[in-house]
């Protein structure tokens, strides 16, 4: 079980959050949604330990943490491949980094590049290939991070419809298969309930959590055409649109 | 084609300068015609190569020296913002003092042999290298630096697969700039006291009144930097292949 409790991020005259609680069971998907700007990111900094948090804690399996640093892998909007290294170089990058056995990596890194379609590419430039395929290697290269916790930041928001929807497969299949918790931001409204098992409506600043939806007893894989989720996903968005005009 | 153009353009000029100098009758110790700078740039090529390959060692010299000064001063620059505050205002100030004025000073202190003039292509050198390498590593992404904070990167790791590839390019804008103004710093402290080079063979042929062989040691001064010019281009386009490759 992750427990954020309590934390508080003050930027001098600027509260982004304060007190912010909530829960995600081990294993499950939650998703975050909420106005552009209310601190969703740096939420995730945060619980990511890029940034330190001004109260609270955070509890991991019934571990008090100041933050998640050695618990999560975190993948943002952009792919963040490095221009100079390939394919496989790129998504060895924790591999090397962590100083871990850089030949179970590598075979391991090869393994998961062709599960996730971009075996022949290991030794391409990131330049060389589509957005959805270096966004695929992004996400081969968060699981070399080999943490239980992805903190995905509106990793699909730049790709194209087709790309975005093969690859929230994916996520999902990473979730299920390699029993990861994953926590996601995201503006699309149907992507978070096509995915998560929790959603969290969030306000404008100073964010705090206005609605939690428990979508654990919808089972995976869901679709688009689905009318409870049709119904869920007008709810959702007049619950924001009703904030953003309060706010 | 930009270098045809440039070609086109030279030769035009060449042309119209040999005209006029043929139809005004100007005394070649005044202007001589572009063909006589031509006849002595290879009548006089063994003399003009020996004082070219004593400018070039000094240039070449000065640029290891630079390197070595300035990737250590950048990197520290970089990783300790005191430090870089406190030299930045005199890495400006050695600029800001014009090598004219030091060139006799160096010459005093150091000699009439390489030693000097290896000092002052450093001083022209290392500024702009320097420089280029600190805001190359300054313009790193941010985002980047998050993706190895969540390793715990170290400073030497990230260095190593961040900070100096994603300054490379910057760097070889510097280096280009610094071989282009190199010449510069060497050729002064020639004119100013030496034994030989290119700066030394203008000095010398100048109070001959050999205006044509003061011509011709600039054709090779230019082809010398051109020659380094170029060869920093090759360096960079074998390092840079991914930022070559995406503008191709």
């Amino acid at each position: 079980m992750l427990r954020v409790c309590d934390i508080s991020k003050i930027y001098s005259d600027l509260a982004v959050f304060t007190n912010i609680s909530f829960m995600v069971e081990k294993g499950s998907f939650a998703a975050f949604l909420g106005p552009s700007g209310c601190g969703k990111s740096t939420l995730f900094r945060v619980i990511a330990g890029i940034e330190s948090s001004d109260s609270g804690h955070i509890e991991w399996e019934g571990l008090k943490l100041l933050n998640l640093k050695e618990n999560t892998a975190m993948m943002l909007q952009k792919d963040l491949l490095l221009p100079w290294f390939d394919i496989l170089d790129n998504v060895l990058i924790p591999i090397k980094t962590l100083k871990r056995d850089t030949k179970t990596g590598e075979s391991e890194a090869k393994r998961l590049l062709s599960r996730f379609g971009l075996s022949g590419f290991e030794h391409y430039l990131p330049y060389q290939i589509s957005g959805g395929m270096r966004q695929r290697a992004a996400l081969v290269r968060t699981l070399l991070f080999d943490r239980e916790i992805f903190l995905l930041d509106e990793p699909l928001s730049a790709l194209d419809a087709l790309t975005r929807q093969s690859l929230q497969k994916e996520i999902l299949r990473i979730q299920l298969e390699f029993d990861k918790t994953v926590l996601m931001i995201t503006h699309d409204i149907m992507e978070a309930l096509m995915l998560a098992d929790k959603i969290f409506l969030l306000s404008h600043l100073p964010m705090r959590i206005i609605k939690e939806i428990d979508l654990s007893n919808l089972p995976k894989p869901r679709y688009h055409l689905d009318f409870e989720l049709a119904e869920m996903a007008e709810n959702i968005f007049f619950t924001l649109k009703g904030e953003l005009i309060n706010a | 084609m930009h270098s045809r153009t440039s070609f086109s353009v030279l030769i035009f000029i060449l042309l119209i300068w040999e005209i006029l100098v043929n139809l005004l009758h100007i005394p070649k110790f005044i202007l001589p015609a572009p063909s006589l700078i031509i006849y002595t740039c290879f009548s006089q090529a063994p003399l003009l190569l020996e004082n070219t390959l004593v400018t070039a060692v000094e240039i070449l010299l000065g640029l290891m020296i630079s390197l070595a000064i300035s990737i250590p001063l950048a990197i520290v620059m970089f990783s300790f913002p005191s430090v870089d505050a406190a030299i930045t205002p005199f890495l400006v100030i050695s600029q800001a003092i014009p090598i004219f004025a030091l060139a006799p000073l160096l010459v005093v202190w150091f000699g009439y042999g390489l030693l000097s003039k290896i000092i002052m292509a450093t001083i022209v050198i290392f500024f702009p290298l320097t420089v280029s390498l600190h805001s190359g590593f300054k313009q790193v992404d941010p985002d980047y630096e998050v993706l190895f904070d969540l390793l715990d990167a170290s400073f030497w790791k990230k260095m190593r697969f961040l900070y100096w590839p994603a300054a490379l390019p910057s760097f070889f804008a510097g280096l280009k700039m610094a071989v282009a103004v190199a010449t510069i710093g060497a050729v002064l402290g020639e004119w100013v006291g030496a034994q030989k080079g290119l700066g030394y063979l203008m000095i010398q042929m100048n109070a001959r009144l050999r205006t044509d062989m003061l011509f011709a040691a600039l054709v090779w001064l230019s082809a010398m930097g051109m020659g380094m010019w170029l060869l920093v281009g090759k360096l960079e386009k074998h390092f840079l292949f991914w930022l070559n490759d995406t503008k191709n």
